[in-house]
């Protein structure tokens, strides 16, 4: 057998992951495919593919089942001819004219060229060390090992106690990831394992633009994008190996689709949140937090709407179920291991401890302060959110676009919440997290802004 | 009044030149460092460089004398060394398994460790060694 160079054995493993991503949101919009642009599929294929091969692998393995290649492809090569079916089955229709594009201005071309060289930068940092950072070895890396030594689960990692601080409660979306680029590989090669993160770099960075590029004109969305993708915190995460740039990938997703069902209402965008949310709950303990959010922003909308009650009744309905149906397995083996959250239980989630605890409000206000003003991590997202967010505070919830500014406070609020209950001690814990907590709301934040400005700055 | 009478066109430009400045920085104070660090190095120099001095050798001499199905202790001096680098050797010794009560004693940089009931199993150094229960 012809053993294939490494590179070639990863571009293989990512085009496979394109490929079911693609085919998955293909089949979620066939009712209108002209909702969704080609570059914004090509964005989402890859963190929705990750996301189901990944659950495919969980299933497989709490079921005994191996990861043979006849397992793996089999729902995805039914799921192709699904879709082919539907597809010669369609009536065609004759190709509506579209619009002209307009040439690109200096300045759009430059700052598309700061965005492909901030990938490419991000792109060479992630491979210029292996996985080394301390939760990235010992959340996931360690995982991933064993996980594909083993050909499945490992239940000793995820029971024995000795392995604690690897968080064994925790959603295994990342450790599987990596799983999946070693058995693509077919060695356990930690280098380049680390191509997932780049790649979520750049389809975050991409789901951003193409949802901005719908409410604003080009050269503000790309200004937009360009200075999200050269936010400090935002390119460190794009290279570390932690699952917190994975989880700001789902979030601002689900967020940003529940957004545009809010204003469009097209059911793929529906669903399309709801498949994100799961993957944000999939892949950190925090996402649940965000899925909870998210199920409360839309309830909140659909009471406030005037749709149809039924109409109402089913939309909420479906995002239930997408999300539920799909977190049943973890959940399942979660409390069947009794694996249980440190810092969120119930002894921890008691009237008491939360009174007794709430003078740690300040300190954690004031880590927050040293974030909102510190440009070494986060240039000046923060401090242009905040001053923004201060000149229009009358008007930040009057339409649709409150919704995302009141989402990202219910994250903060959530956050705050999770660090008074902690029984870790309160300065290593905002110490060692508080910055990865506001990097999951940085892009909805940053989308927000440039909604809220869109009128008042002349270079859109 | 105040307000709307500011030039949005020039804070706009003003904005977008400081985050460029900012971006700037972190290029040349951040990011240069792990270029510098890791450019030109082999993945065995880069994962040496990771970890204490030594400590890299050490995992690697305990992969070739402790047998994959065996389960190990790590003992090191506390106060010398950082707790991430207890995850490391974890991660890089897999399959074996960091357990209390196992048959082998990793000692890294401690000397004169003994323990009851165990014998020296293999040596690295005078402070770097292995221990392992005696039958």
């Amino acid at each position: 057998m012809i053993d294939l160079f490494p590179v070639v054995k990863l571009t293989l493993g990512i085009l496979i992951t394109f490929f079911v991503g693609y085919n998955i949101i293909k089949a979620l919009s066939w009712s209108n495919l002209k909702i969704m642009g080609s570059l914004e599929i090509v964005f989402l294929s890859f963190p929705i593919g990750i996301s189901v091969i990944t659950l495919q692998m969980f299933i497989l393995a709490i079921f005994g089942k191996g990861w043979s290649l006849f397992n793996m492809a089999l729902p995805w090569v039914f799921l192709l001819l699904v879709n082919l079916a539907v597809f010669f089955m369609r009536k065609r229709r004759p190709a509506e004219p579209q619009a002209a594009r307009s040439a690109l201005d200096f300045v759009e071309k430059a700052l598309i060229c700061g965005i492909i060289l901030q990938v490419i930068w991000v792109t060479l940092k992630a491979f210029a060390l292996p996985i080394e950072a301390p939760d990235a070895i010992a959340i996931y890396a360690l995982k991933a090992k064993a996980f594909y030594l083993k050909g499945g689960m490992d239940h000793d990692i995820l029971k024995n106690v000795t392995f604690k601080d690897s968080h064994q409660d925790y959603p295994l979306l990342l450790p599987l990831a990596e799983c999946w680029i070693y058995r693509a590989l077919g060695n356990l090669n930690d280098f380049l394992a680390k191509a997932l993160f780049p790649i979520f770099f750049l389809s975050a960075t991409g789901i951003f633009y193409s949802m901005l590029k719908r409410f604003i004109k080009r050269r503000g969305s790309l200004l937009f994008t360009f200075m999200l993708a050269s936010v400090p915190q935002f390119t460190v995460f794009g290279t570390n190996a932690y699952a917190d740039l994975p989880l700001t990938c789902y979030y601002t997703a689900s967020l940003l689709y529940l957004f545009l069902w809010m204003k469009e209402k097209e059911t793929p965008y529906l669903l399309l949140s709801a498949l994100m949310s799961f993957s944000a709950a999939w892949t950190k303990n925090e996402g649940s937090m965000l899925l909870v959010i998210n199920i409360l922003i839309l309830a909140i909308f659909l009471a406030r709407d005037k749709m149809r009650f039924v109409k109402k009744a089913i939309s909420l309905s479906v995002y239930l179920a997408v999300v539920i149906v799909l977190l049943l397995p973890w959940i399942s083996f979660k409390n069947s291991m009794a694996l249980e959250s440190d810092i969120v239980n119930k002894a921890t989630i008691t009237p008491s401890n939360v009174g007794a605890n709430l003078g740690r409000v300040w300190p954690i206000l004031y880590e927050y302060q040293k974030h909102l003003f510190g440009p070494k991590r986060w240039n000046i997202a923060w401090i242009s959110v905040l001053v923004v967010f201060i000149l229009k505070i009358r008007n930040v919830f009057r339409d649709e676009i409150g919704y995302i500014a009141f989402a990202a406070i219910l994250c903060i609020a959530g956050y705050t919440f999770i660090y008074i209950v902690t029984p870790h001690d309160l300065g290593w814990h905002l110490s060692t997290s508080a910055s990865r907590l506001m990097l999951h709301v940085l892009p909805v934040s940053m989308f927000w802004l440039a909604l809220s400005t869109k009128k008042d700055l002349n270079l859109f | 009044m105040l307000i709307r009478s500011v030039n949005y066109k020039l804070i706009s430009v003003i904005w977008v030149f400081i985050w460029l400045l900012f971006s700037v920085r972190g290029y040349i104070l951040t990011d240069s460092k792990v270029f510098k660090n890791s450019l030109g190095k082999s993945v065995e120099q880069k994962k040496r460089n990771l970890m204490k001095s030594g400590l890299y050798d050490f995992v690697l001499f305990c992969q070739k004398n402790i047998p994959e199905k065996e389960n190990f202790v790590f003992v090191y001096d506390a106060k010398a060394l950082d707790p991430v680098e207890g995850s490391r050797v974890s991660y890089y010794l897999y399959p074996r398994k960091m357990i209390k009560d196992a048959p082998y004693i990793m000692v890294f940089d401690m000397s004169g460790y003994k323990k009851e009931g165990f014998k020296l199993h293999a040596s690295l150094s005078k402070n770097s060694f292995i221990l392992r229960k005696a039958d």
